[in-house]
């Protein structure tokens, strides 16, 4: 069988599970044995058995569950809420104040949670109200939740980037590493936004006419120290080869537990909830992630991957019509499949034609999670517009998509930014020592 | 009653806490792995040792956990799927859309757990070990895949039986849920 009737065969296969309802973790393996059973039968079933135990046991991934526990232990033990709290009495006095500790705040917490709903729930609950009582607009109230949560997953530690690394053999620490300019970039031009809004239309974002008193600034600067400290050990750690990412990720819980424990916020029940539920999370990714890898040795069995990039060279597809395409790719795709599941399904494809185009396998990794944030914000399957609309009950999806467009536009924009300029993505990780 | 019915209220008497106490396993599991990588981490840079297996044995600790709670993520619609086309369809409609989806998984699942199982039996046969310094037989570890596979697979199992029993009528919605 050629490879593009490989290629017409999975794609045909997998859309229609996945409108059947069938779940996409499933979805993939089933498409994975198809193939490997079209090209050599039954013979080769038993290596899916060797790629299950090696995927399950690539030591990168096992930072999975513990930085979800450690962003769960955060949530429940009211660590986020001091943090929240402290940033918004930072940035009360600039113009936006509170639109800018949501985006300041989901992008923390989203990127040590690992989860837009978790993140939206705890941020969402005290921002919410505190914005409508204050007179703010919802419209920017919600876009500024939905957009700085998308942060999360490019600022480390982030489970896509983690499953990115895994699948194309980079180092994880180097992507992370590579995450955090970009990452603060698009905070930083989500939050001027968020000041141009505040400064043209005063009536979307009133200003507190009390000036807050020194006592207040200094407790909010205490507040936000303690996650500050967390970030900069975890970050610290792996960028000076202290520790690996997972040995981060375990002293990132242990730190956690104890400053929870220092603040008397951590009971044992919010504990127990937080490994429950981040086995629950690790699960769920790791059961795509298995399925991917059994979808990827079909795609490799039957040589998609060469094909589609030997059809683009000789098509004489540029670099920039290709970075276009995927950059379209990732919008349609991500209006209905969440960002890492269409990271699994199109790596495998398209990422020998992107290194063979000379792109950078680090620079791929940030630009895929940027198009994911996008995804993440685009109806009707946006997961931070259900986020938001959990706790906004009575905001209609619309009213948040609407709200979410302008970050949206954003993001999209400095997807282009970074194909323009890789050096906003590329110079920290060139300086590490390691590259 | 049917003896359906019966075999498939059964089948849930016997998930639920199994489900929940699987999941209660893997929480204990990723709580030795934070204990086991921290001992590594503080012995080796304050007390000049190494535990030799945290690598190895986190990665164990992870496949169980993984595995383990495969059956309650399907069962309580954890494990991600498309919603938007499904969502709108008749009560009776999804029912028989998952007639075939459950089959699917299914069948995933018997595949997944035949392999894993080669596996399993062939490093048991060679008393395969692990190339560490802990030489652990490598079967141990491994056992969890395919009862963590065929557990998904009794899971869809399960789903597709209810469905049936939804479309001939034995097993009404609001039954279910006081089931």
């Amino acid at each position: 069988m050629s490879w593009e009737t490989a290629l017409l065969v999975y794609g045909i296969t997998v859309g229609a599970c996945l409108l059947a309802g069938v779940e996409i973790g499933t979805a993939m393996g089933l498409v994975g044995i198809l193939g490997v059973s079209l090209v050599s039968g039954t013979q080769l079933w038993q290596s899916f058995g060797d790629i299950i135990w090696n995927t399950t046991n690539t030591f990168t991934l096992v930072s999975i569950p513990l930085f979800v526990l450690m962003g769960e232990i955060i949530l429940r033990s009211g660590l986020s809420k001091r943090f929240y709290s402290g940033v918004s009495h930072l940035l009360a006095p600039f113009p936006g104040g509170l639109a800018h500790s949501n985006v300041l705040g989901c992008a923390v917490f989203s990127a040590l949670a690992g989860s837009s709903m978790a993140t939206a729930m705890t941020v969402g609950t005290v921002a919410i109200p505190e914005m409508r009582t204050r007179g703010y607009s919802d419209r920017l109230t919600l876009g500024s939740l939905t957009g700085g949560g998308c942060l999360g997953i490019l600022i480390p530690p982030s489970i896509p980037i983690i499953v990115y690394a895994s699948m194309v053999q980079e180092s994880v620490v180097e992507l992370f590493i590579a995450g955090i300019v970009p990452g603060l970039a698009l905070a930083a031009l989500f939050m001027a936004y968020v000041a141009v809004v505040a400064l043209l239309r005063p009536s979307m974002a009133p200003r507190s006419k009390e000036k807050p008193a020194p006592g207040v600034v200094l407790k909010g600067l205490l507040d936000t120290v303690p996650v500050a400290l967390l970030i900069l050990a975890i970050i610290g750690g792996m960028y000076f080869g202290v520790v690996t990412p997972t040995e981060a990720a375990a002293f990132g819980c242990l730190l956690a537990t104890l400053i929870g424990l220092a603040y008397r916020d951590l009971t044992f029940s919010a504990f127990r909830t937080a490994l429950r539920n981040a086995v629950l999370t690790s699960c769920v990714v790791l059961f795509i992630t298995i399925n991917a890898q059994v979808l990827s040795f079909a795609i490799t069995t039957s040589g998609i991957g060469r094909g589609v990039a030997d059809l683009l060279a000789n098509a004489g597809v540029g670099p920039f019509v290709f970075f276009c395409l995927l950059f379209l790719l990732y919008l349609v795709v991500g209006m209905f499949i969440d960002g890492l599941s269409i990271m699994l399904l199109t790596v495998p494809i398209l990422y020998p034609s992107m290194i063979a185009m000379g792109f950078d396998g680090v620079w791929i990794g940030i630009i895929i999670v940027v198009f994911i944030e996008l995804g993440a914000l685009t109806p009707p399957m946006g997961l931070n517009l259900f986020a938001v609309k959990s706790i906004a009950t009575d905001a209609s999806l619309g009213q948040i998509g609407k709200a979410s467009l302008p970050f949206a536009l954003i993001i999209a924009g400095f997807g282009f930014l970074l194909y323009a300029y890789p050096g906003i993505v590329l110079f920290l990780p060139d300086m590490m020592s390691t590259r | 009653m049917t003896h359906l019915t019966r075999f498939v209220m059964d089948m849930r008497r016997l998930f639920d806490p199994l489900a929940e106490g699987l999941v209660g396993l893997a929480a204990l599991m990723l709580f030795a792995m934070a204990l086991l990588i921290n001992t590594e981490v503080l012995g080796r840079y304050i007390f000049g040792f190494s535990t030799l297996i945290s690598d190895e044995y986190s990665g164990y600790l992870f496949t169980g956990m993984t595995l383990l709670c495969l059956l309650h993520a399907l069962r309580s619609g954890r494990i991600l799927h498309v919603e938007a086309v499904v969502h709108r369809l008749s009560r009776k409609a999804q029912d028989l859309l998952l007639l075939p989806t459950s089959l699917v998984g299914l069948f995933v699942s018997a595949v997944l757990t035949k392999a894993t199982f080669a596996l399993l039996s062939m490093n048991w046969m060679f008393n395969s070990v692990s190339l560490q310094p802990s030489q652990t037989p490598l079967w141990i570890p491994q056992a969890v895949m395919p009862l963590g596979f065929a557990l998904l697979g009794l899971g869809y199992l399960e789903r597709f039986l209810t469905a049936i029993l939804h479309l001939t009528g034995h097993l009404p919605c609001d039954q279910e849920e006081m089931a």
